[in-house]
């Protein structure tokens, strides 16, 4: 019997093995909940190993971060499986602990004040039925994905990989409905309200702003579904806002309130929080001091393997193909190259179905390996913007916006 | 951490979701791509009644049936490990949340638990007598990043 049984299959035949159904009179609801909690993942750096639990609502199995307010990551290979991730495997981020665990429809209301003409208080079916409707494919990455792997390390949610997802997201355009309410000239920002809410008074509430310009930009969104789906309570059940191309901080969930601003926002988690040195790739020197920091903004580049894990064999001189997804961050993907000589030479790989430029983008590399040993696979994304992503890692105290070159290594034989 | 793990009871799911929502969903997943490009209908400022977009409403009526959504979250009731200062952690930071954020933590000095526990106190306004941080960041620094 494995220490760490993976699935409810798994630990069901191994106590079978043992004769240890019977003996125990286990029922199953009994051993699935043992199963849930011995499953774990070590996560690629130091105090890596995570739980994987089965039991958060409208959710398959989930690296456990933190139960509560729950982060959960999305376990690295559902993003083998296609480019957009499933509604049930996607990661989970929440900062304050009252999150609402019911939703009536019938008493929400989203509300348009502040600088408008006329302030809104919409029924869900006003907001799908009276805007037309848009939908978008786009990423939503947390600004602090990889935390982990940050070296050296940082403190935070201790992130590998999958604090990103890729969902197509259906609502209505933010222009629309600021439009129906009038924004007054002189306003400014537009800033976004959840309804969870701090254990504690003194905890701000978690409020986030866009310039105007940028909330009037036709593409910011309010999205009822992703994926054809309404969207899962711990993914902003029942409105979330979308910001294509932006860090996930400003993707509010559970949207309710929207207010227009005549003054720049100097709330907590826009003056104090989520702020990145102003820098090139937000990279600083580590102890590096009297640099001006800004509120996080846009996404960077990024690609991984996801068809081939570390330390995997693969058999030699046998045609293999590579795979794996990349997304530009802000625009579109130009090009995803690979490496199998440690970056001194690059090959462009074939691009999957361009479902836009906010999307993940599935890429292939065919190729075969002669000599056994240590090969070590490396990919890197170049948005149309012509932004690469950088063969080192940027560094800063937040543990943001990390987008070094990925790799794989294999061992052939 | 499997002794961590033997320590978390995670409260029996139960997800109660109207089974509107299901159907819905299974309706949904075939949105047929030509009416995404749904030609928006002009608004006039003088008929305060929203029109309906004629090409999308058919879409957008199947994504209007709400239901109540409930559901509970499991509960973590995981305490600190055993040690001078454990109660003062159990006491404060569990207050506003569980114990795994601060355990999967790196290594990490008592300086740099004090600059984090005076953020959550300043910050976050986590109730923390000025004498009891120096006991606090000190406990942090033995048990975090060490598993």
């Amino acid at each position: 019997m494995s220490p760490h049984p993976r699935s409810r299959r798994e630990f069901l035949a191994a106590c079978g093995s043992l004769g240890l159904i019977p003996s125990l009179g286990l029922v199953p609801g009994l051993a699935a909940r043992a199963a849930a909690q011995t499953a774990t993942v070590d996560l690629p750096f130091g105090n890596g190993r995570r739980d994987i639990a089965t039991d958060y609502p409208q959710k398959g199995p989930m690296i456990v971060q933190r139960n509560r307010p729950p982060l959960l990551e999305t376990p690295f290979e559902v993003f083998d499986h296609g480019v957009f991730t499933p509604n049930d495997r996607f990661y989970v981020r929440w900062h304050l602990a009252n999150v609402p665990t019911t939703i009536d429809p019938a008493a929400f209301r989203l509300s348009v004040s502040g600088s408008v003409r006329q302030p809104l208080s919409l029924r869900l079916n006003e907001v799908v039925r009276d805007f037309e409707p848009f939908e978008l494919a786009a990423v939503n990455q947390c600004s602090g994905n990889s935390r982990g792997l940050f070296s050296p390390r940082v403190v935070g949610g201790e992130w590998g990989n999958g604090a990103m997802g890729n969902a197509l997201w259906r609502g209505v355009r933010l222009k629309d409905v600021l439009d129906r309410a009038g924004v007054r000239s002189g306003a400014v920002q537009v800033r976004f309200r959840g309804l969870d809410t701090g254990v504690l008074p003194q905890t701000p509430n978690f409020l986030k702003s866009l310039a105007l310009d940028h909330a009037r930009d036709g593409e910011v969104m309010i999205a009822y579904a992703m994926n054809g789906e309404h969207l899962p309570l711990l993914n902003g059940f029942p409105l979330r806002l979308v910001v294509p191309g932006w860090y996930a901080t400003y993707w509010v969930k559970m949207l309710h309130s929207i207010e227009i601003l005549d003054q720049p926002d100097d709330n907590f988690w826009m003056s104090k929080a989520y702020l990145i040195p102003d820098t090139p790739g937000a990279n600083i020197t580590p102890g590096q001091s009297g640099v001006r920091m800004v509120p996080i903004s846009r996404m960077v580049p990024r690609s991984f393997i996801t068809s081939l894990t570390d330390g995997q064999v693969v058999r030699r001189n046998r045609s293999l193909t590579v795979r794996g997804i990349a997304f530009g961050g802000d625009s579109g993907i130009a090009r995803v190259l690979v490496s199998l000589d440690e970056g001194h030479h690059w090959r462009q790989a074939q691009l999957g179905a361009n479902h836009g430029k906010y999307s993940f983008r599935e890429w292939q590399f065919g190729t075969r390996f002669a000599t056994p040993g240590e090969q070590r696979v490396m990919v890197k994304a170049i948005n149309t913007a012509g932004v690469a992503q950088p063969s080192t890692p940027n560094w800063n105290a937040g543990g943001y916006m990390r987008n070094v070159v990925e790799s794989v290594s294999i061992k052939v034989a | 951490m499997d002794s961590r793990t033997a320590r978390t009871q995670r409260a029996r799911l139960s997800l109660r979701i109207g089974a509107v929502v299901g159907s819905t969903a299974a309706v949904l997943l075939g949105i047929a791509p030509h009416l995404r490009a749904a030609t928006p209908v002009a608004r006039s400022a003088s008929v305060p009644a929203e029109p309906r977009h004629a090409a999308s409403s058919r879409v957008a009526d199947r994504l209007d049936l709400w239901s109540t959504v409930s559901v509970d979250l499991p509960v973590s009731t995981a305490l600190f490990p055993a040690g001078e200062g454990a109660s003062i952690a159990n006491s404060t930071c569990l207050t506003c949340h569980s114990v795994e954020m601060v355990l999967a933590q790196p290594p990490r000095t008592a300086a740099q638990w004090t600059e984090t526990i005076n953020k959550m106190h300043s910050a976050y306004g986590a109730p923390l007598p000025a004498e009891q941080i120096g006991a606090l960041a000190l406990y942090l620094s033995q048990i975090a990043g060490k598993p």
